[in-house]
């Protein structure tokens, strides 16, 4: 009987444990990717502003046109994760006071699929960044 | 016996184990939330720098278009319609120079004439628990716009003949002392030696920026910047209306009398906005009296007459500024400004992208006291001409018995407002660290010249209000 109550604990703690920790490593996984995307879309943010309009750094302006990927390889891992970011510039002043235009810049980065989404389990897999820029002297539509 | 001796050693062996499993879980579950939660700051802190950004981008805009608030603070929101992100920045704007000279922000950061600092803290206040990310940069310029250090600055070439007699004169004291070179601190090395009465030497600066004339130092020169820098139209202080920038440049559509001379005689004051005028003109014999204010002349002027000005501030905070859209010819007994501070009038050549020379030439006796500013201005003083004050243009041709005089009074005048010249200025520092809570990391990254030296303020926030 003791036996029985025994091996009872043992598996329902073995269970316990390895669930917890699969779980545990998803979300660790997760913190990897994360910080990747976060590295990559301040580097496109950071370019895209100094870049300036109308392409932003990206090979060719217009909408839909401001996207990329790149494949990283995290630490620890066997094969290359592909990062995909978009690149959206919404313009929020123009006024010929000043001289210049403002423009929201927010960049999106995303991993394992083809667009920003949920997964179960594991909520976005994406991160965004956003910033303004006064571009002086610009006076485009 | 022995059975019962044995019996529970398997349940507290299970037991033991377990609870040696569930803490080795326990610590890798810690370790794993530690992560977390430095990737969730991690992530705050970016989102707040960007923030801050945003808010530096903001003081640039509200700088170029006259819209800082008069206490210097600005705040505004990342995201329209999102108040989760926020920037607060604090701007001290002490591009004119005075009068309470140098300016101290309240975290003890010296604010030199000729500088805007700024303070930008971005908060992520999404983070929980209050645990809130800052961030915080500031950017300055300095002389990356007009201030005459020198009796003349020439980025082509800058060419002396003759005898040329160079005195430093300081028109607020009025005391003459012989001008001493001053390293420009750009670059130190002097291309050439011009003994100042050998004549017909002349120094092509090429791509370097240093010229020094002569072991009796009769002037001294240099390049302030590279020939690289074009100055534009939006460059030149000032030159926009903004209330009408469609009318860019404003010679193109002059506002009133495009075809009639000004009267050479008493031009009224234009109050806010900028006189527009085909041409001064102030024949011999004439003259004509400017009160502070704008003034813009399309074609330039000629004045063989006296051209003066009326104090109305004896800090001379309110110059006569004179903007050209052509040449300028003194000749004959010209008289502008006599005798009074180099200050008092400012002549900007504006630019509308062209390439022809913008003249401003002195000849005969004529005696010129004020600045000269112009991507394109190309100044030429001959004969007994008498140069007062300071020159910063394409380039400079001293001969014949002419003085060029630099009025020591400018030397921490800044002239103009800030315009793209200064705001090339304003740099975007990457902060060094990211701080929680109540504190707050600055930088302060000042332009000098071509270095960037980066200054760590103690924690603090600006509290004066910025003199704007």
């Amino acid at each position: 009987m003791e036996i029985m109550v025994a091996l009872g604990v043992m598996a329902v703690v073995t269970l316990l444990v390895v669930g917890t920790l699969a779980r545990l490593l998803n979300t660790g996984g997760k913190s990897a990717h994360q910080v990747a995307a976060m590295l990559l879309a301040q580097e496109i943010l950071e370019t895209s502003a100094a870049s300036g309009p109308p392409q932003w750094g990206f090979p060719s302006a217009g909408a839909g046109n401001l996207r990329g990927e790149r494949s990283l390889r995290l630490p620890g891992d066997q094969s290359d994760t592909l990062f995909q970011y978009k690149l959206d510039a919404i313009r929020l002043r123009k006024s010929p006071a000043d001289l210049g235009t403002v423009t929201q810049l927010t960049v999106t980065v995303w991993w394992w699929g083809d667009e920003p989404k949920s997964r179960a389990e594991l909520g976005r897999t994406s991160v965004e960044l956003a910033r303004t820029v006064y571009v002086r002297g610009e006076t485009g539509p | 016996m022995t059975n019962k001796m044995a019996r529970g050693y398997a349940l507290i062996t299970i037991l033991l184990l377990a609870g040696f499993f569930m803490t080795v879980a326990g610590a890798i579950g810690s370790e794993v939330i530690t992560g977390l939660h430095n990737t969730r700051a991690r992530q705050s802190g970016s989102t707040a720098r960007f923030a801050a950004y945003a808010g530096l981008q903001h003081a640039i805009l509200a700088i170029r278009n006259s819209s800082v608030p008069a206490d210097g603070r600005l705040e505004g929101y990342l995201m329209p319609g999102s108040s989760h992100v926020s920037y607060a920045v604090y701007i001290i704007n002490n591009t004119d120079g005075s009068p309470n000279n140098p300016i101290y922000a309240s975290d003890g950061t010296e604010v030199p004439p000729g500088t805007i600092y700024c303070v930008a803290m971005g908060v992520d206040g999404s983070s929980t628990g209050g645990d809130v990310a800052l961030h915080a940069m500031s950017g300055t310029i300095s002389d990356g716009r007009p201030i005459l250090k020198y009796a003349a600055f020439a980025d082509h070439s800058l060419k002396i003949e003759g005898s040329v007699e160079s005195l430093s004169i300081d028109s607020a004291t009025a005391s003459f002392t012989e001008v001493s070179p001053q390293p420009n601190g750009i670059q130190n090395t002097p291309i050439t030696q011009v003994a100042a009465d050998t004549t017909g030497d002349s120094g092509d600066l090429g791509t370097n920026r240093y010229l020094e004339v002569g072991s009796g130092v009769n002037i001294s020169g240099s390049i302030h910047r590279p020939p690289s820098l074009a100055l534009t139209t939006s460059n030149l202080p000032n030159v926009v209306d903004l209330a009408n920038p469609e009318e860019i440049p404003r010679y193109n559509s002059p506002a009133t009398s495009q075809n009639a001379p000004p009267p050479p005689s008493q031009i009224p004051s234009p109050g806010q906005d900028t006189a527009v005028y085909s041409k001064l003109d102030a024949p011999l014999g004439t003259e004509v009296v400017l009160q502070p204010g704008r003034y813009f002349f399309r074609d330039g002027m000629d004045i063989a007459g006296t051209l003066s000005t009326i104090d109305t501030n004896p800090d001379n905070s309110e110059p006569v500024v004179i903007f050209l859209g052509g040449d300028a010819t003194l000749a004959d007994t010209a008289r502008v400004n006599l005798g009074k501070s180099a200050a008092n009038i400012q002549i900007y050549f504006v630019d509308d992208g062209g390439e022809d020379p913008l003249k401003f030439k002195m000849d005969g006796n004529s005696q010129f006291f004020g600045t000269v500013v112009g991507n394109r201005a190309e100044g030429e003083i001959c004969g007994q001409a008498e140069f007062y004050g300071g020159f910063l243009g394409r380039s400079m041709t001293a001969s014949g018995s002419a003085k060029l005089v630099y009025d020591q009074s400018l030397h921490n005048k800044t002239l103009g407002a800030a315009a793209n010249w200064g705001l090339n200025g304003i740099t975007e520092p990457q902060p060094e660290k990211v701080l929680n809570g109540n504190q707050l990391a600055k930088m302060y990254v000042q332009s000098v010249k071509n270095k960037t030296v980066q200054y760590k303020p103690s924690i603090g926030m600006p509290k004066n209000n910025p003199t704007m």
